[in-house]
């Protein structure tokens, strides 16, 4: 009971840092703004007069805020795709591309970059690609005799490998002065080109992936049981393992499509939040989005101020993810022996 | 709330494993179930909650085919509780109980407190308190099957199904977790549980079903078997029976 407190007060902890995180993270960059400004220019935003000049207004509202938004909401939905294919898989070393969506959206948006289409098609074929490539996954999947959860995962192999071949086969007809530059920059995941319009694409699919998957948290808990003790107990796992797969691939799809491939985040952060808060999906799950959001927002930060020359986010997740990966499997090792 | 199996007949591809039992299991009896390994016992065990699939009009519960009914409905009549449990991401104690709600709730329903408080009653009630606050991965087996019967009576399901619960215990953790189900069965419950070990169902069982080769061979009170060759045949070396002076029974193999 009293534990039950003290996990509740960690999420609120996580979540007013979350915030925090947001406000400096709008005031870093080459033009500074303390978080006093910060909270004045958004003040000012919501129709109060803070008597803030043109420019600060500029720099947050058109510059600064979609990219946090996109932070925000790219980081927790990473992590809380990442923590529900860790849970139905049951294994803690799955990411949110095990089943080859980030691979399908990454090909869509590189096809799209080499026929030259703009950046909202080059979002919304992303997007496609990886729901194209669940449905072939789970229907393929669900008529192989085997375990549901392993025939998903062996299934999701083969079609990831079939579109990273289709992305290799673009990026070897692109031209290499213009195309493929860019086909390879934006696989390396930047939030440099998100502005609003991006965002507005992904923004009701990503947010009613998130209330699905928090509403069905304590059924995912469930998942992690094996399959028969989770049948006895009432569940029906196929339809909510579908739900949840659905969902989760939602928001990967949604991230490749307007970010590009960022990896490790829906790896690590559940780790560190089942290590801070608890294995319990209801409290872990919105421990697991605040941790996400906040930690890929600073690292946004740390991407746009670091160098004059902006580093690909998703390097900077790499450097700091695999090391975390190998002290992960160390644990795991340990823990087993 | 009676089980009822009926002539049941089941096959792995062309392997007949299960060759027509019959069985019924009533309120407040506790039937151990007995034979060699590949008799079919856990087989009979995977049927009846309908991990696996049994002919439709062999399973029944209360007049009622196992096999049409909802994972839900059939999860308030009857709780499986395994050999082992090992969740990848191990729960805490209240949590792990507080699973067995799981049929009562609509698909986006969290448990809420009239369950939690329920999770404190049936803890009281196994006397497990001392482990209440405690996780999963740091109890002793014993104490593991204890949570997971906890489980199944926040489940309110008048039948348990325990595979081989006894399995990886001790001794003692043997006779604590059958004393507990024996208890539960005195209070009403139907209890079948597989066993490797005849001595336990000699002494912790209203009833005492014996397979061999797919076929049930013995079905009567575990008494029964006193001065008869059943176990014998099963195990395929002499067994004999002897009574012990406070009027239980014991196993001696010859």
């Amino acid at each position: 009971m009293v534990s039950g407190r003290q996990e509740r007060i960690k999420v609120l902890v996580l979540g007013i840092t979350c915030a925090l995180m947001a406000v400096v993270a709008l005031g870093v960059g080459r033009y500074y703004l303390s978080p006093v400004s910060i909270v004045r220019v958004l003040l000012q935003a919501c129709g109060l007069n803070m008597g803030m000049e043109k420019n600060p207004m500029a720099v947050v509202m058109h510059i600064r805020l979609p990219r946090i938004l996109a932070s925000m909401l790219l980081g927790a939905g990473l992590a809380l795709s990442g923590q529900t294919f860790q849970m139905i898989f049951r294994n803690p070393l799955v990411s949110p591309d095990v089943l080859g969506t980030s691979s399908a959206a990454s090909f869509g948006a590189s096809l799209s970059l080499l026929l030259g289409l703009s950046s909202v098609l080059v979002s919304i074929n992303a997007f496609i690609c990886g729901l194209i490539a669940l449905a072939i996954i789970y229907t393929v999947a669900t008529r192989v005799r085997r375990e549901q959860t392993l025939s998903l995962i062996l299934v999701g192999m083969v079609v990831s490998s079939l579109f990273s071949s289709g992305t290799s086969f673009v990026k070897l007809v692109s031209d290499p002065n213009n195309v493929l530059p860019a086909i390879t920059y934006f696989l390396m995941g930047s939030l440099s080109g998100v502005g609003f319009e991006e965002l507005s694409l992904i923004a009701v699919p990503l947010l009613v992936s998130f209330v699905v998957l928090v509403a069905l948290s304590w059924k995912i808990n469930l998942l992690s049981l094996s399959e028969d003790e989770a049948r006895s107990l009432g569940v029906n796992t196929r339809l909510i393992r579908l739900i949840a797969i659905v969902c989760a691939t939602i928001i990967t799809a949604s991230s490749v499509a307007i970010a590009g491939n960022i990896g490790w985040v829906g790896l690590i952060v559940p780790h560190i939040s089942r290590m801070l808060v608890s294995n319990d999906a209801r409290k872990s799950f919105p421990s697991s989005m605040f941790i996400g959001a906040t930690l890929l927002t600073l690292v946004d930060c740390v991407s746009r101020t670091a160098s004059t020359v902006e580093i690909p986010i998703g390097i900077l997740t790499s450097f700091i993810g695999a090391p975390f990966f190998l002290f992960l499997l160390f644990k795991e090792v340990r823990h087993d022996s | 709330m009676t089980l009822e199996i009926r002539d049941l007949h089941f096959s792995y591809r062309n392997n007949e494993v299960l060759k027509g039992l019959n069985l019924t299991v009533s309120d407040g009896e506790m039937v151990s179930l007995l034979g060699r390994n590949g008799a079919g016992k856990t087989t009979l065990m995977r049927l009846i909650p309908g991990f696996l699939k049994a002919p439709e009009q062999s399973i029944l519960i209360d007049g009622k085919p196992v096999l049409q009914m909802s994972l839900r409905e059939r999860a308030s009549y009857m709780a499986y509780i395994p050999q082992i449990t090992r969740s990848v991401f191990p729960y805490s104690v209240r949590t792990s109980i507080l699973m067995g709600c799981s049929n009562r709730l609509s698909l986006l329903q969290n448990p809420g407190r009239r369950e939690e408080q329920r999770v404190e009653e049936v803890i009281d009630l196994l006397n497990i308190r001392a482990i209440a606050d405690r996780n999963m991965e740091t109890i002793s087996g014993g104490e593991r099957q204890l949570v997971l019967i906890a489980r199944a009576l926040m489940q309110d399901a008048r039948l348990l199904i325990l595979d081989e619960p006894t399995s990886f215990l001790d001794y003692g953790n043997q006779l604590l977790v059958l004393e507990r189900v024996q208890e539960l069965a005195g209070q009403g419950y139907s209890c079948i549980y597989s066993t490797h070990n005849p001595d336990l169902a000699l002494s912790h069982s209203t009833r005492a079903v014996v397979m061999k080769d797919g076929v049930i061979v013995f079905d009567d009170k575990p008494a029964s078997l006193f001065g008869t060759d059943v176990l014998s045949n099963v195990y395929g070396r002499k067994i004999e029976i002897a009574r012990t002076e406070n009027g239980g029974m014991v196993c001696i193999p010859q």
